[in-house]
């Protein structure tokens, strides 16, 4: 029961997380929502609810290639148009605030790996988790977090956004 | 120095890159509004990234309902195996018919919630246990008490009363308060109970 209780815990802490991240590596709610989905059930079947498997970089892991699988069938599928990152804009019923919008824009302008890194920061992940996830080293992480930060800081300047 | 600015927005520093990241703040003034400039970031960026996927379903591993389904059918079967739980859990709760045990697929206690709150129109509890979704509590009686009675799974719960819509009011007789990240405080209840 406390598994259970465990595991309920691990999914309500990362479920808008990862969400967010998965939002914001592809720019579609419903794709998002999805993978999402599909990511805790694959977490789920392959580890259950052992402790020390309800790792946020696991579950992440998962996510991302259930991302990249998505990307690539789809990909196949229409090589006309290729997969785009599209962010809603102000008449999206997603978002709602203008100050949002303008940030979710800067965001779609920042590299895929800026995008990525912000995001798994900014959602709460910690640095080791962030190196364990993109295979990179803490002081890597440090570096590359801030310089996102600093080039959305520019997106965001009135002469560019 | 630069990088602390992120370390200090993502609580990544050490305690000794504090104490340099706080003597940088002090004595930098250009330093210090590019703090205050990144925390503003931070706040509209936050704002932004958080979204709630309430439409989602957690695997349960149980079979293949959603676990929303699986909490559904617990709460339909308490009933019939709440004789089984009746002697560990709460034998202040509602009547329950006798009957057979069933196989039992978690362990879920009646527990009933009770608040004083005269003169209130409305009353409702929500909680982890209720998907924080809002159960409207019941007048016992006339004298200012209301009670409901909810199924709870064994594990942490947090939870909280509304009165009249609005105001947020936790469990006076329970000890274990926490805040909330909304500036609400939760009652922490702790059903133990056997898998």
């Amino acid at each position: 029961m406390e598994k259970v209780a465990t595991y309920q815990r691990f999914y309500t802490d990362q479920k808008n997380r990862l969400f967010s991240y998965l939002f914001f590596r592809c720019g579609d709610r419903e794709v998002a929502r999805d993978i999402t989905q599909e990511s805790f059930t694959r977490h789920f079947k392959q580890y259950g609810t052992a402790q020390k498997t309800l790792i946020p970089s696991l579950l992440f892991t998962i996510a991302r290639n259930a991302l990249v699988d998505y990307q690539r069938n789809r990909y196949k599928q229409n090589t006309l148009n290729p997969p785009q990152v599209v962010i809603p804009d102000e008449e999206s019923t997603f978002i709602r605030k203008e100050e949002h919008s303008r940030i979710l824009q800067a965001m779609g302008k920042l590299s895929e790996q800026d995008r990525e890194i912000l995001t798994l920061a900014v959602g709460g992940m910690a640095y080791k988790e962030i190196g364990a996830l993109l295979d990179l080293s803490i002081a890597n992480v440090k570096v590359r977090v801030h310089r996102a930060r600093k080039t959305l800081q520019e997106l965001l300047s009135d002469k560019v956004i | 120095m630069e990088q602390f600015i992120s370390m200090y927005i993502d609580n990544e520093l050490s305690l000794d890159e504090k104490k340099l990241f706080v003597g940088q703040v002090a004595i930098n003034k250009r330093y210090r509004e590019e703090v205050l400039d990144l925390l503003e970031q931070e706040k509209l960026l936050a704002g932004a990234l958080v979204h709630d996927v309430a439409d989602l379903e957690m695997p349960s591993g149980k079979s293949a309902n959603t676990w929303h389904t699986l909490g559904l059918g617990l709460a339909a079967c308490v009933a019939l195996c709440f004789s089984f739980f009746a002697g560990s859990f709460f034998p202040q709760t509602v009547d329950q018919p006798p009957g057979n045990s069933v196989a039992i697929v978690e362990a879920v206690a009646q527990h009933r919630f009770v608040i004083y709150q005269q003169g209130s129109a409305q009353v409702e509890i929500t909680g982890s246990f209720t998907g924080w979704q809002k159960v409207a509590l019941v007048p016992s009686g006339t004298n200012g008490y209301w009670e409901v009675t909810l199924p709870v799974v064994s594990g942490e719960h947090r939870y909280t009363f509304i009165v009249d819509g609005k105001r947020l009011v936790p469990d006076p007789t329970v000890d274990i308060q926490e805040a909330d990240d909304f500036g609400a405080i939760n009652s922490i209840l702790v059903v133990e109970g056997k898998a």
